[in-house]
């Protein structure tokens, strides 16, 4: 009806209005057009490489050879070509990143929500969970999975998500304790609405502009995790990411060789993406911030 | 007529405030509640560890006979030793009995026992992790300072995007990184040379020669934290009316920062700074991995690449409790500090 | 010392406002906040300033200590014992902050640095002024023990706060005080201690007050004279008997009718009360209500309340803040539990089911203090209208309810205001908008916490005659919960004083009000400040 036509034009034009005011913030923008240029080049490169090139037993270049116009990253330890490594190596890491973020976002706000808006033992239990696993050091625990469960992308994912949900949950927790707060709430249950009415028609739509920025922020996380978990050697033994090059590089004595060109490229790539999330998360806490907090 | 109620009027004004007596109760409960979350936060840790590694692994003659050839008698003679016929809260109950002993079992691959592994090596880490630390909090906190009161100015631009920078490196890699550039500047790992000779000065300056570049890259990667709370939560506290107050009863701007702003902004701080000494353990075990600084993290790498159970169990347990206890401490002396926390 | 010389031979004022205007620049464009604002004040008189938020009073007494932040553009001559306050170098500007003039500052709780003794803050401008002074006799002149100065601000309370500030202002000597709402968010009786702690400093010390506030009862009865700032602009100024008494400006004439004086049948709008014989609409017996405060300690809100609304009364449950009676009204909602005693309405008590409760819920609406908090930012008024609605599937046409309830609440016409978010709506329109929400669902009782406390003055009548009007209309029967006696004898039929728990006296408003039997009663309604016949508060009353 012309409520809900009015509804939709507004929430149009406020999403117009946050892509206006991120538009104008440069580090944002820098960030969003590489992830979207990276993104892009880990979609892209089935098509554009031959996966072929990834295989030990099927390449013939020089180990160890420096980069040439042939090889413009140089090759490995068992002359594969380091570029062709990086690039394959986007896949795992975005994969992976997202995939714990979602997981990690996913328990952290389910958590925060639940512990804010049910009081009594059962958000004290819930808090007591989650200010466990705040303490507790992530990468440690995250060892401790992976060492245990069968290797692959999946225990990575699990290790990751399952140890970095506390920020989340205690975010999602203090916003949605401050709006609770707010007599609107009151107003709400004075109304008659219910714990689903308070929740989906006031709670979630507040606290969700704060879940995508610290989702962003969590991806980025997550990928320097995922290459930490594979550098120390538990990631997927079957697939190539910029955590498992490294791993590679240090266990073939990289570093004595001086064999700057296969430890630089996998870092950098890290970094760049990670950076590129980091100032899209920055841009859009500036952009949605002051409605989270003013609320006027 | 007000006469009659002043007693009243002032009960109720006095309400909020605390007697000195109520004041020392409430404190003693505050302590003994953070000390029972601490006990049970342990208590989490022993479990978890006992499912991890005892649990989920299955059958851990199988894992310790892998690859050999073994008889039946042997096994069942391992088992019972082990204690692996027993239900699991018996076995877990026993394991809880070991560990209050000191008792964190045999190492798979050393053939010793793994308190004394453990033990040998908390002194490099503490070492390493302690002194990183305090330098990159010290860094961190007067870097953020500076930045949150020249908001925007380019020195607040160059020390965050730094900072930034740092903080989306690999730890590893960066230590990589500086192993390649420097060359054979430093040493490329261990804490001692050979050749050293003996007296108390060349061995400090041996070991600070080792510990140049660990600690360099845990820095770097650890103070970048530490300065954006710092600047964000200086910045929060730059919008407070009291400074404004403090303005208007004629202090310098200097004097506003020094006695207010920063007093004030410190204490958030330095609870996140506690809140995450969980990545101060992530980056020891980082770094101790790429340097081969024979410390803690060092020793759960070589546990993690065996896999070495028994000792990976004993460095989660050891690593863990101390960031819980190192919690339970700074959480105990934030509230002297804090009088807003105290109240609380 | 020139200047003091000066002041002396009467050739400056203490303090000269001389065509001030205050501009604020920001990315949205400029906003004047004050403009060609004269104003004189000499020692040991007291000037009051009176208007509503945003008239920019606040902007005045910051620019008395040059204290506006950066984006403010000031024009015209801030003259503090004759000298050039905007003239001033750095040092000069410092050596005379506190020094000559100080400020008691709006909201006392964040004008004190949490984490540092109260003690310490009141000694700071002394140390750093070097001028001579103890905290104890600082602390003895506004009636606080000496002990208070170890306690931190928390420890405090809203009085005792008020009360350091204060002190502080004192701590150099200066012989002009600026206090900005200096007695806002407290209680009458509290309120009526700090006043009199000010006026005694005014006789004794000499010094010049300027005291802002938005309440002009509060002003009338400490100040000589008063000026009425509206939009930037002072419209009216005398002395404040006068100005109150007749009023030139009608913003004056608003103002002052929202403050009305109990007893004076032109404040008197209740018309047609309820007759006593009908049955209670909704009755309490022996109603208990407790819960423990955030340090565990059992506290008994409401204790032993019996209580009766018939249909088409308006009742007002008067008192303090911490009287019990927000609890009271949240156990009558269902939204709190009662420990004992029953709440009945139309003879059958509250249902415990969460779906019975919602069917209650329909009958009996809540309306809020603050409509700016209470209306969710990013719900638009029909949303918040048809909230109700939704949560009940009420059948029938959503958009034509909506419609209907916003226009009984005179939101009209409807399709106007239906788009809007609550931010482009004036105080008043909030107001309305949450009523709507109310009526949608055809109440017969409406429970109003504070309904008009955080409106501004001018708004205060419309609401008041709303309610009003819809008593007449739809035969609504009304509990309103307040602070503010006047408002009682504005609009109630019947008056219940609630102190600590209990009803201490209740029955027809001309009867509590005009012969108040209970001593709390009594000592309420002689708190009360008043614009006329009232007498300026006594020193150490």
């Amino acid at each position: 009806m012309s409520g809900s036509s009015i509804v939709w034009r507004r929430r149009r034009s406020a999403a117009a209005g946050v892509w206006r005011e991120f538009r104008g913030n440069r580090g944002g923008l820098v960030g969003l057009v590489v992830l979207g240029a990276v993104v892009v080049l880990a979609l892209l490169v089935p098509l554009l490489t031959d996966e072929a090139g990834l295989d030990v037993t099927r390449v013939d270049a020089p180990l160890w050879a420096p980069p040439s116009a042939e090889h413009w990253l140089g090759t490995d330890n068992t002359g594969r070509d380091v570029l062709l490594l990086t690039w394959w190596g986007t896949r795992v890491s975005l994969v992976v990143g997202l995939a714990a973020t979602v997981l990690s976002v996913g328990i952290g706000s389910l958590i925060g929500v639940l512990a804010a808006h049910f009081g009594g033992w059962a958000s004290a239990t819930l808090l007591r969970v989650t200010d466990f696993f705040l303490v507790l050091p992530s990468l440690v625990l995250a060892i401790a999975l992976s060492t245990v469960l069968p290797r692959g992308l999946g225990t990575i994912v699990l290790a990751i998500g399952v140890t970095s949900w506390p920020s989340t949950a205690l975010l999602v927790r203090a916003q949605t304790l401050t709006i609770e707060g707010r007599p609107f709430i009151e107003r709400a249950r004075a109304l008659g609405g219910g714990h689903r009415h308070v929740i989906g028609r006031h709670v979630l739509p507040a606290v969700l502009p704060l879940v995508f920025v610290n989702t962003t922020l969590t991806v980025a996380s997550a990928i320097v995790a995922e290459s930490t978990l594979s550098f120390l050697g538990l990631g997927d033994p079957t697939r190539v990411s910029w955590g498992s090059m490294l791993h590679t590089a240090t266990v073939q004595g990289a570093v004595s060789k001086g064999a700057w060109w296969f430890l630089l490229p996998p870092g950098l790539g890290v970094v760049v993406v990670v950076l590129a999330f980091t100032s899209c998360g920055r841009a859009l806490e500036t952009v949605l911030d002051p409605r989270l907090r003013g609320e006027r | 007529m007000t006469d009659a109620l002043a007693p009243a009027a002032d009960a109720h004004e006095t309400g909020p405030s605390r007697t000195g007596r109520s004041g020392a109760h409430a404190t003693l409960r505050h302590v003994a509640g953070r000390v029972g979350g601490a006990l049970l936060s342990l208590l989490l840790v022993v479990v978890l560890g006992f499912l991890l590694f005892r649990v989920v692994p299955g059958d851990p003659v199988v894992a310790m006979t892998r690859g050999r050839p073994m008889n039946a008698e042997l096994i069942a003679e391992m088992r019972a030793r082990f204690g692996l016929d027993d239900p699991l809260p018996v076995q877990f109950l026993e394991h809880l009995g070991q560990l209050v002993r000191g008792d964190l079992g045999t190492s798979y691959f050393y053939r010793r026992p793994v308190a004394e592994l453990i033990g040998e090596r908390v002194g490099p880490t503490l070492l390493l992790a302690g002194t990183s630390t305090v330098i990159a909090v010290a860094l961190g906190l007067w870097l953020g300072v500076r930045s949150a009161w020249r908001r925007a100015s380019r020195f607040d631009q160059i020390s965050t995007g730094v900072a930034l920078t740092l903080w989306a490196m690999p730890t590893f890699w960066l230590g990589l990184l500086l192993l390649v550039v420097t060359g054979d500047l430093f040493p490329s790992g261990g804490i001692r040379s050979s050749g050293t000779p003996p007296g108390l000065l060349p061995e400090i300056l041996d070991v600070a020669h080792h510990m140049v570049l660990p600690c360099l890259t845990m820095i770097a990667v650890v103070y970048a934290q530490y300065l954006l709370v710092m600047r964000s939560s200086l910045l929060e506290e730059m919008g407070a009316d009291y400074l404004i107050t403090a303005k208007a009863k004629g202090l310098r701007d200097d004097q506003v920062r020094r006695r207010h702003a920063v007093p004030n902004a410190l204490l958030p701080t330095v609870t996140q700074v506690f809140m995450h000494l969980g990545l101060v353990v992530s980056g020891a075990i980082t770094v101790e991995t790429v340097f081969s600084w024979p410390g803690l993290g060092l020793l759960t790498y070589e546990a993690l690449s065996g896999p070495d159970l028994p000792l990976l169990q004993g460095t989660f347990v050891v690593l863990a409790g101390a960031v819980i206890v190192m919690n339970l401490l700074a959480d105990l002396l934030l509230r002297v500090l804090d009088p807003r926390v105290r109240a609380s | 010392m020139s200047t003091r010389r000066e002041t002396e031979a009467g050739h400056g004022h203490l303090l000269e406002l001389r065509d001030l205007g205050v501009r604020y620049r920001s990315g949205r464009g400029d906003v004047q906040a004050v403009r060609g604002v004269n104003l004189t004040l000499d020692a040991g008189q007291t000037l009051g300033l009176a208007g509503e938020s945003g008239c920019g009073k606040s902007t005045v007494a910051m620019s008395v200590l040059r204290l506006l932040p950066p984006t403010a553009e000031v024009t015209g001559k801030v003259l503090l014992e004759g000298e050039d306050v905007a003239a001033m170098s750095w040092g000069r500007l410092r050596a005379v902050r506190w020094a000559r003039g100080s400020v008691v500052f709006q909201g006392a709780m964040h004008a004190l640095n949490p984490v540092r003794r109260v003690g310490e803050q009141i000694a700071e401008p002394m140390r750093v002024h070097g001028t001579d002074g103890s905290v104890a006799d600082l602390l003895a002149q506004v009636e606080l023990p000496v002990s208070r100065a170890r306690a931190y601000p928390h420890e405090l309370s809203g009085g005792q706060k008020q009360r350091v500030m204060i002190a502080m202002a004192l701590a150099c000597s200066p012989r002009l005080v600026v206090a900005d709402e200096p007695t806002t968010a407290l209680d009458v009786i509290v309120q009526k201690q700090v006043l009199g702690v000010l006026n005694q400093l005014v006789t004794e010390r000499g010094i010049g007050l300027v005291m802002i506030s938005h309440d002009l009862s509060v002003l009338t009865s400490t100040c000589d004279r008063l000026a009425v700032m509206y939009r930037g602009e002072v419209v009216e100024e005398g002395p404040a008997r006068e100005v109150v008494a007749s009023p030139r400006h009608e913003h004056t004439r608003a103002l002052a009718a929202a403050f009305p004086t109990v007893g004076d049948p032109a404040f008197r709008y209740a018309s047609t009360g309820a007759s006593a014989l009908t049955e209670p609409l909704l009755r309490t017996e022996g109603l208990r209500v407790s819960f423990r405060d955030r340090g565990g300690e059992l506290v008994r809100a409401v204790d032993g309340v019996d209580l009766e609304i018939r249909p088409r009364e308006i009742l007002a449950l008067v008192g303090q803040s911490g009287s019990g009676k927000t609890t009271l009204a949240r156990t009558l909602l269902g939204l709190q539990r009662a420990d004992s005693g029953r709440v009945l309405f139309d003879g059958a008590p509250l249902p415990t089911s969460s779906r019975g409760l919602r069917e209650y819920r329909r009958q009996v609406q809540l309306v809020l203090q603050d409509p700016t908090s209470a209306l969710n930012p990013r719900h638009s008024v029909y949303e918040a209208v048809a909230e109700g609605l939704r949560i009940h599937h009420t059948p029938g046409d959503e958009a034509a309810l909506v419609a209907d309830a916003l226009s009984r609440a005179e939101l009209r016409p409807p399709e106007e205001f239906s788009g809007s978010l609550p931010h482009e709506l004036s105080g008043g329109q909030r107001q309305r908008v949450v009523i709507a929400g109310a009526l949608a669902l055809g109440p017969r009782l409406l429970v109003a916490d504070e309904p008009v406390a955080s409106l501004d003055a001018s708004v205060r009548g419309e609401i008041l005659a709303l309610l009003l009007r819809l008593r007449d209309e739809l035969d609504l029967a009304a509990l309103v919960i307040t602070h503010d006696l006047g408002l009682a004898w504005n609009i109630a039929d019947r008056v219940a004083v609630m102190y600590r728990g209990s009803i201490v006296e209740q029955g027809p408003v001309e009867q509590v009000l005009l012969a108040p039997r209970h001593e709390y009663t009594r000592a309420l309604l002689s708190a009360v400040p008043t614009t006329s016949g009232g007498s300026p508060v006594e020193a150490g009353a």
